[in-house]
């Protein structure tokens, strides 16, 4: 049902609430014209009373930017008047009040309030509900149901209110007259139209204005017509490509590209190609908006206008696909200037990285471009490197698809850090021809370049590098000394290992730790040689690194050293070889272990309890529950967590205390865990009080505590802590929630979604109800997985949001494809999204059905998945779709899928 | 390598270093609090890198060991000391950004002379291994000022290690890529046993301290002054506007009115304080304190 006339109030106020635009449909509602209510303040016009609240809700929307909706069944009306039309129910208007931020580009300038005369629908509810009444036993009318027929008085009014309404374009122009008076900002009138659209036709009447012979209300018409995003409007706004007035013409093209209107790609390249500066750069902007397979030609075909390239090829960054490659290459080989070349490297990476993720055909793109480039293309892109244009990652990636050519431009960006990642895939693209050229950079480079350089050669792994490597181990530099220490154990050429063992006597710990990594990966049978004498040096460093060497390789010959070097005078060396023996296949091991833990010093004591995690012995056990009383905290520490699922009923009292009253925070941290681990019920209990300890991070362990266990209160804590004033205690609720895997857990963790402090909360959020979306509990799961769809409509969390997704399991796929039955277009989206992403049959199966889908739009996104998936089992439908879906571009995309896939035969049958 | 990505999920290893989840940004808050340095994500793999051998030399093997022991040790201060050893970047060398070094010796002691400060009072920190209060002091000496003015140059680093290169004097050819080599005969000798070169001492006895000083614990760094001049170079573009606003501040206590101070080009405090203004001075920028 469609009202044939706009009837809608609409006030505009300032930030102070003084009104500044008032329509004709309120001066005849109310009986007060447009002059007498501007400059007013609006709440000295709002029925008695309501002054207080209503002030609350504008406030609101002033300072959050969101809207607000005053429902009648609650507020009645906002101001004072009689019905429209005589009423047998009501002598005041019943009003449907939305208010709504006007938002110029970063600011809220005002609201906007429309005010809807919902008199006649409730009478006719009313009506309704009476007949229902009366005739109980009978059949309801069809118009009943429709009406009643939902229990929840909000969707009722919903059903009530579902009728389209259309404004009329003195409305609109008047609007738009009286918006661009007050604010001079069409940002200000956009928003204005976002909320008259949501529930009002605005489309017709902008089209109306797009014929008026005001220029300027064309050009706002157009404008706004883009904002609006109707595709109805496409024709009239083609049309308005030939207005006389230019402006016009510029926001008729600026709202086809908003629009992404396939039907309007020929005109708007005809415009681009035209030569006309004003419209040109606009018209490509247009095409690059439009997802439509004819904007590609289109686009390439304008690369060899010089003015119109860099925003042609920005374009075909964001847009192209395999057929813009040999196109952009052909640009550079044409011998482009710096900064050109710059861009088609942009755009040729982005393209490789958009055809990788959406078919995983980003070698093929790397391909064509190795094939088609040329040594003026090579030299185009050396250039630009030469000149450190950006993004140089971009160049030099591009560089090393071309192989040996582009070596001299890769290596010479070596060791600059922000383009380490794209230096090392060229490299490693290149392969052993880089070596020579690295080996030169690691003896002459800058310190940077020189680390970098050993870090490559050692990924390289080629033996014509350990000579240069050797050498460069007597660097000054330790971190050089580091990284070269490292490529060689990548090497693993016994030749290093003398020149490595010298390093044990280094004065930085960040090389000897390298050096031993080397030399455990150089292997034995060399090394069992070298080492026994360094297990006797008189430098200590020497011989603490000997040991940890010999420990790991477990030498017989070494075995009796290793154990006289207990009693060294070094606490080092000793601390080396405590660590070493549990791992050492003798029987000594553990009692001297045990003995090292009542005798050593408190560091070596602590290094003792550590090590006894791996010795599982009676005694071993008794010994680490003497040492929870030892006066080192980290003795303790270590103690309790090498005690770990070990602790039985005997231990529990120390564990207690020490979670109550240790006074090192983190050993009480590490009592509570164990606890958990030991007896969840039990941690919970000791837990729950510990919950509001000062220390926040005794308080978070607690809360981990509490949640893994059965306090009756442990839900109640949990719900205070995710809405604490304190974003340590929210996150540590976060991620204590899960272990719960309750409904009301999940529930909490939904409720978190709107919280935006800490920072990191939403990806913690994601992670816990990744993690609840795996509970044992099918209402918990479901939750859970409604409450991650949700963040996946999200646009902020929706990447993490759909990563976490991917991983759900089979069980999960019934909740998110639940999400295909939605009435939002965009949660429908999203789920055929995610539903691709889990990559499994179920998930498949589930996204079959929005290839039946009503609307277009979830018909093509669900074959561009399929498309991504290559999933044969999908062809018999997407073939079906290319031969008889009534949308033009679904049936052009499934043809595309069908072709990429070779699916020709199979869909053909 | 450890991807950074990987982190997020639970946890990961760095030579055979575990990270529980979120340790590196627990450590990543821990050491912005204590030193100013902040490292966003794409540097965490920095801060893992260079605490690696210190977990691992402790004995520990989990990044969150070493957390706690930076947090709740009673030692702390001492293992505080290595880890601004090892997360400090002390790649410097002679005469770098050289511009405001020649508007100090060219304008700015000129006017301190002119109005009988003395001595005239400089502090370079951080100072890494030395390189530039030597800088500042050769350049001072080829203009002649050290015999027509008392002049006195304090030095100052967080890292205990850099300090001890510092004091030693000794340096390798890499430090010497941007000095004229006519200075470098001048002011350094070889030295027999390295290969490297040694300041001469009477250049090196014009630093008179080399301090350590952790710029974020204020009373630490209010201890180099009063003074005239400050250069703190390439620092601040490791520290949070937050951090960067308080050591100004600081700086803005320590100096005398004018005073000077020099930092990278980089690094723009115009958001930062309205205690300074930003001048020309000599082809050099300078912040002003009027």
């Amino acid at each position: 049902m469609v009202t044939q006339s706009g009837e809608l109030g609409v006030i505009t106020i300032d930030r102070a609430g003084t009104i500044q635009s008032w329509n004709d449909w309120l001066a005849s509602a109310t009986g007060r014209d447009e002059k007498d209510a501007c400059g007013r303040a609006l709440l000295s016009l709002v029925a008695p009373g309501r002054t207080e609240i209503i002030r609350a809700f504008i406030d609101e929307v002033l300072s959050t930017g969101t809207s607000r909706v005053l429902a009648p069944a609650f507020h009645h009306w906002l101001i004072v008047c009689p019905p429209r039309q005589p009423s047998p129910h009501f002598t005041e208007m019943q009003q449907f009040v939305t208010i709504a931020p006007l938002q110029s580009e970063e600011h809220i300038v005002g609201a906007m309030l429309t005010i809807e005369d919902v008199t006649p629908q409730l009478d006719r509810q009313r009506e309704l509900m009476t007949d229902l009444q009366r005739s109980e036993q009978e059949e309801p009318s069809p118009a009943a149901i429709e009406a009643v027929g939902v229990g929840n008085w909000q969707l009722r009014g919903v059903a009530v209110r579902n009728l389209r309404q259309r404004a009329t374009a003195a409305e609109i122009a008047h609007l738009l007259d009286a918006l661009r008076r007050g604010y001079h900002d069409f940002n200000v009138v956009s928003s204005a139209l976002q909320v008259l659209a949501a529930n009002r036709d605005v489309t017709s009447p902008l089209i109306e204005l797009l014929s008026s012979a005001q220029p300027d209300l064309r050009m706002h018409a157009a404008l706004a017509l883009g904002n609006v995003g109707d595709p109805a409007a496409v024709p009239a706004l083609v049309a308005a490509l030939d207005d006389e007035d230019a402006n016009v013409r510029f926001h008729a093209i600026e709202a086809l590209g908003a629009i992404g209107a396939g039907d309007a790609v020929e005109p708007l390249a005809e415009i681009a190609a035209s030569g006309d500066f004003f419209l040109a750069f606009p018209a490509v902007s247009a095409l690059g908006r439009t997802d439509d397979p004819r904007v590609g030609p289109a686009l390439t075909a304008l690369l060899d206008n010089e003015l119109l390239r860099p925003a042609v090829v920005d374009t075909l960054a964001g847009i192209g696909d395999e057929d813009a490659v040999l196109p952009l290459v052909a640009v550079l080989n044409r011998g482009v200037e710096a900064e050109g070349a710059a861009s088609v490297a942009a755009a040729l990476t982005r393209i490789r990285a958009r055809e990788d993720e959406t078919f995983g055909a980003g070698a093929h793109i790397v391909d064509l471009a190795r094939d088609a480039m040329r040594p003026s293309g090579i030299r185009a892109l050396e250039a630009a490197v030469d000149e450190n244009r950006q993004p140089l990652a971009s160049l030099i990636t591009v560089l090393g698809w071309s192989g040996v050519a582009g070596l001299d431009a890769v290596v010479g960006a070596v060791g600059k850090s922000d383009v380490d990642a794209a230096v090392a895939e060229a490299v490693m693209s290149i392969g052993r021809d880089a070596v020579e050229p690295l080996v030169g950079c690691l003896a002459h480079g800058d310190r940077a370049a020189r680390v970098a350089a050993a870090s490559l050669l050692g990924a390289l792994s080629d033996s014509r590098a350990v000579g240069p490597l050797i050498a460069a181990l007597d660097a000054a530099d330790a971190e050089l000394t580091a990284a070269t220490a490292a490529a060689l154990a990548h090497l693993g050429d016994p030749a290093a290992l003398e020149p490595l063992l010298r390093l044990f006597a280094h004065e930085q710990v960040m090389v000897r730790q390298g050096a031993i990594a080397a030399v455990n990966s150089i292997g034995a049978a060399p090394t069992a040689l070298r080492l026994h004498s360094r297990l006797e040096d008189p430098d200590a460093r020497v011989r603490a690194c000997a040991v940890r060497v010999a420990g790991y390789f477990g030498f017989e010959e070494c075995i009796g050293a290793l154990f006289r070097a207990l009693d060294d005078d070094d606490e080092e060396v000793r601390r080396a070889v405590i660590e070493q023996l549990p791992i050492l296949d003798d029987p000594r091991a553990a009692p001297r272990l045990i003995d090292a833990l009542a005798a050593e010093t408190p560091r070596n004591r602590a290094a003792a309890a550590h090590a006894l995690r791996q010795v599982d012995t009676a005694a071993a056990i008794e010994a680490l529950r003497r040492a929870l009383h030892d006066e080192d905290a980290w003795v303790r520490y270590f103690a309790v967590a090498a005690l770990g699922s070990r602790v039985d009923i005997e231990t529990v009292p120390a564990l207690v205390q020490m979670a109550q009253s240790d006074p090192a925070p983190h050993v009480r941290i590490a009592a509570l865990e164990m606890l958990t681990i030991a007896d969840a019920v039990i941690a919970g209990e000791i837990a729950a009080p510990l919950v509001k300890d000062c220390n926040p991070e005794v308080a978070a362990a607690a809360l981990t505590a509490v949640a893994a266990g059965a306090h009756p209160a442990a839900d109640d804590l949990l719900e205070q802590a995710i809405t604490a004033d304190d974003p340590f205690m929210r996150r540590a609720a976060v991620r204590a929630l899960p272990s719960r895997g309750t409904p009301r857990a999940a529930e909490l963790l939904a409720s978190a979604a709107g919280l935006d402090d800490p920072a990191d909360l939403p990806r913690l959020l994601i992670d816990a109800l990744a993690r609840m979306a795996t509970a044992d509990d099918a209402t918990a799961r479901s939750a859970a997985a409604a409450a991650l769809m949700n963040l996946a409509v999200n646009a902020e969390t929706r990447d993490i949001a759909l990563g976490a997704i991917a991983g759900l399991p089979e069980r999960v796929v019934t909740d998110i494809a639940a999400a295909l039955e939605s009435s939002s277009m965009k949660a429908k989206l999203t789920a055929i999204e995610a539903l691709a992403r889990m990559r499994h049959p179920r998930a498949s199966e589930a996204l079959r059905m929005a290839l039946r889908d009503q609307d277009p739009a979830v018909r093509r996104a669900a074959v561009a998945a399929f498309g991504r998936l290559g999933t044969r089992s999908a062809a018999g439908e997407i073939g079906h779709l290319r031969a008889s879906d009534p949308d033009d571009r679904v049936r052009r995309l499934a043809d595309a899928v069908c072709r990429r896939h070779a699916w020709e035969e199979r869909s053909a049958r | 390598m450890t991807e950074l990505s990987a982190r997020h999920t639970i946890a990961a290893d760095v030579r055979g270093v575990r990270i529980p989840e979120r340790t590196l940004e627990l450590l990543r808050d821990l050491v912005v609090a204590h030193t100013g340095m902040y490292y966003d994500d794409s540097r965490l793999d920095f801060l893992r890198d260079r605490l690696a051998p210190l977990v691992l030399e402790r004995g520990f093997d989990s990044f969150l060991d070493y957390y706690y022991l930076l947090k709740y040790d009673a030692g702390a201060q001492a293992e505080w000391v290595r880890a601004i050893d090892a997360l400090s970047v002390q790649e410097t060398y002679f005469w770098r950004e050289f511009d405001q070094v020649r508007a100090l010796v060219d304008v700015i002691m000129p006017r301190l002379l002119a109005t009988d400060r003395t001595p005239a009072r400089i502090v370079s920190v951080p100072c890494a291994s030395g390189e530039e209060p030597l800088s500042i002091a050769i350049a001072l000496d080829q203009a002649g000022w050290f015999q027509r003015a008392a002049i006195d140059i304090r030095a100052a680093d967080a890292s205990e290690a850099a300090l001890r290169r510092a004091r030693a004097g000794r340096y390798g050819n890499r430090a010497f890529r941007q000095i004229p080599p006519a200075l470098q005969q001048i002011y350094f000798d070889r030295t027999a046993t390295d290969g490297g070169w040694a300041i001469r001492d009477d250049i090196h006895r014009r630093i008179s301290s080399w301090t350590r000083t952790n710029v974020i614990m204020r009373d630490e760094l209010a201890r180099l002054g009063p003074c005239d001049v400050i250069f703190c170079r390439n620092l601040f573009i490791y520290f949070p506007p937050a951090a960067v606003a308080q050591v100004v501040e600081t700086f803005a206590q320590m100096l005398a009115s004018p005073g000077y101070l020099c930092v990278a080009a980089a690094e723009s405090l115009l958001r930062t304080s309205s205690r300074f203004e930003l001048r020309e001075l000599g082809g050099a920028y300078v912040y002003v304190k009027p």
